[in-house]
This record gives structure tokens, C-alpha cells and sequence, in this order.
């Protein structure tokens, strides 16, 4: 063997532990609290009817006028969901005609941290997600609810 | 060339690849630029009761509140009042001179409304930014403000 093999060999290795010690450090201060190594997450909850109003959740309307749901009118709502976390919507209502556009802000509050989507509400349920805190902080992606007078799903995919 | 010369070169490449590599994961995120904590403190100047209730504070009402931060810059909180017992959504955002930074999430503890909301992005020196934002009060006299960016 000639001596420059083993020195080879020694630098080599010495780069590549180099390298995955340096990037790992560096990737996981970024990424902080959001990935825990993780990637890509799915939250669902499937939510039960609503239950007694001021208890497992509530509308509460700011109207202006005396009709309701005008452009410039607002509401907040606020749902508990299983498992502790809840749910609370605020959303201003921009037009109705010719379509609907209602401009709403969605924040989930779970015990690992807060989920926040925003945008304009479509008959889709789907808002992308902006940020979170604790174990969501820095995250993107998407919330999907479906909740009616019967319930449904709330499904959140977020990375 | 010596074994020890040549070793010496080759970790010298080591070293350059070394720098390309982790400067390539750099680039990758906008946000990793910033990656800080700033630490901040606001008087609070204006405070706006938005209030459809004549008792204040109740669901559905609101208000604006407006900080001056030491050092430069200031602060604009607005929030409403959740069904929820003491439970408040705010919209907070940060002016300062390098850029913004904007907030939004939900406190459990209202009126006072201190705890950590999700930054969502931001401009200038901001731009692209992901965190969070840690506050004592929004609505408070005086606020500690800790914004802490991925």
C-alpha cells in the first residue's frame, strides 16, 4: 500500500464526519422546535355535533346593522374539539354577491402548541396554514374543515 | 509530493467542501438568514376599545392597541374577544426599521393576553421569517416582547 492511501482514507472520513456533524447542527437550529424530525404531519379530529352553546363552543355575531352577515359584519367562533385542544374562528365578511367572500383567520390550539390558517373561506373548507407555535412553530401547509350542524372532520396537513 | 503535503492539500479541500456544503443548506431557506431573537419592549400609547357591549371585554368586542418599542419602531395589536371565557384571537405586528414582522393566534389568559402567537412572515430584514412571538401583555402599559425566528 503507499503511504498516500491511508492519508486518503483519514481525510476522507474526517470530511464526510465533518460534513454530517456541521449540516446536522445546522439543520436542526433551523429547524428548531417545528420538525423534530418529523417532516410531514396530519392532524384530524372528528367532532361530534355541537354540544350545549357556551360549554363545548359558540357563535357570537358582530353585526352592524339589523341584518345580519353584511359586508363589513363579523362573527367569532369557538369549538372545543376532542382531546383538549379547540378551535376558534374570526372571519369578516367582504361581499356576498355575486360570490361569497369571507375573509377568515382559523387557529387551532392543541397541547404541543398553535395551528394558524388563513385566507378566504371556500365552499372547500381548505385554508392554508401560516404558522404555528410549540411544536408547530415556523410550519406550512393546509386545514380542512368540514364542521356543519352535525359535526365533522377537521383534517390539518402541515410540514 | 510528501505524504504530509499531500495530506495537507487534501484537507484543504476537506475544508472547502466542507464550507460548499453546508453554504448550499444555507441558501436553501431565506428564513435561516435571520435566525434570531430579538428582544423588545413597547409602551403602550393608544388603546382603542372597539366594544359592542356596554360592559367591554365581552365576546365580540375588540380593541386596537398601539406601543412605542425602545429603540426605534412600534407595535399594533388588534383583538377580539372569543366565546370562549378568557379567551382572545389577535392580529400583533412589529414595525420596526429593518422591516415588519406580523403575528396571529389565540390567548387563554384575557384580558391580559400574554403567551406566545405564531409570526407568520414578514418584511424587509423579515422577509420570508417563521417564528413565534412571546409577549407579557398585548394590551399592557409596559410589554416584553420576544420574537424568535427560525
Amino acid at each position: 500500500m503507499s503511504p498516500r492511501r491511508p492519508v486518503l482514507r483519514v481525510v476522507a472520513a474526517t470530511v464526510a464526519a465533518a460534513v454530517v456533524t456541521a449540516c446536522g447542527t445546522t439543520d436542526s437550529s433551523k429547524s428548531g422546535a417545528r420538525s423534530d424530525g418529523a417532516g410531514p404531519r396530519t392532524l384530524r379530529w372528528d367532532v361530534p355535533a355541537p354540544g350545549r352553546p357556551g360549554i363545548d363552543g359558540n357563535f357570537q355575531p358582530i353585526f352592524h346593522g339589523r341584518t345580519p352577515f353584511l359586508p363589513g359584519d363579523s362573527y367569532i367562533v369557538w369549538n372545543n374539539l376532542p382531546g383538549g385542544s379547540h378551535e376558534h374562528i374570526f372571519c369578516v365578511i367582504a361581499r356576498q354577491t355575486p360570490r361569497r367572500t369571507f375573509w377568515c383567520t382559523r387557529t387551532y390550539v392543541t397541547r404541543s402548541g398553535q395551528i394558524v390558517a388563513a385566507g378566504d373561506e371556500q365552499p372547500t373548507g381548505t385554508l392554508p396554514v401560516v404558522g404555528g407555535t410549540g411544536a408547530y412553530a415556523g410550519v406550512r401547509g393546509t386545514a380542512t374543515d368540514h364542521l356543519g350542524r352535525h359535526g365533522g372532520p377537521i383534517t390539518i396537513r402541515v410540514r | 509530493m510528501s505524504p504530509m503535503r499531500s495530506g495537507a492539500a487534501l484537507m484543504m479541500i476537506a475544508v472547502a467542501i466542507l464550507i460548499a456544503a453546508c453554504g448550499g443548506t444555507d441558501a436553501s431557506g431565506s428564513a435561516a438568514d435571520t435566525a434570531s431573537t430579538m428582544r423588545l419592549h413597547a409602551h403602550r400609547t393608544k388603546f382603542q376599545p372597539i366594544y359592542q357591549s356596554k360592559q367591554g371585554s365581552r365576546p365580540g368586542d375588540a380593541f386596537v392597541a398601539s406601543s412605542e418599542i425602545a429603540g426605534g419602531g412600534h407595535k399594533e395589536a388588534y383583538c377580539v374577544f372569543s366565546p370562549r371565557r378568557r379567551t382572545s384571537w389577535c392580529a400583533v405586528t412589529v414595525v420596526l426599521p429593518r422591516g415588519q414582522v406580523t403575528a396571529e393566534g389565540v390567548f387563554t389568559n384575557a384580558p391580559r393576553a400574554a403567551g406566545e402567537i405564531a409570526v407568520l412572515s414578514g418584511s424587509g430584514a423579515f422577509e420570508g421569517a417563521r417564528g413565534t412571538l412571546r409577549t407579557t401583555g398585548v394590551a399592557a402599559a409596559d410589554e416584553s416582547i420576544t420574537v424568535r425566528l427560525l
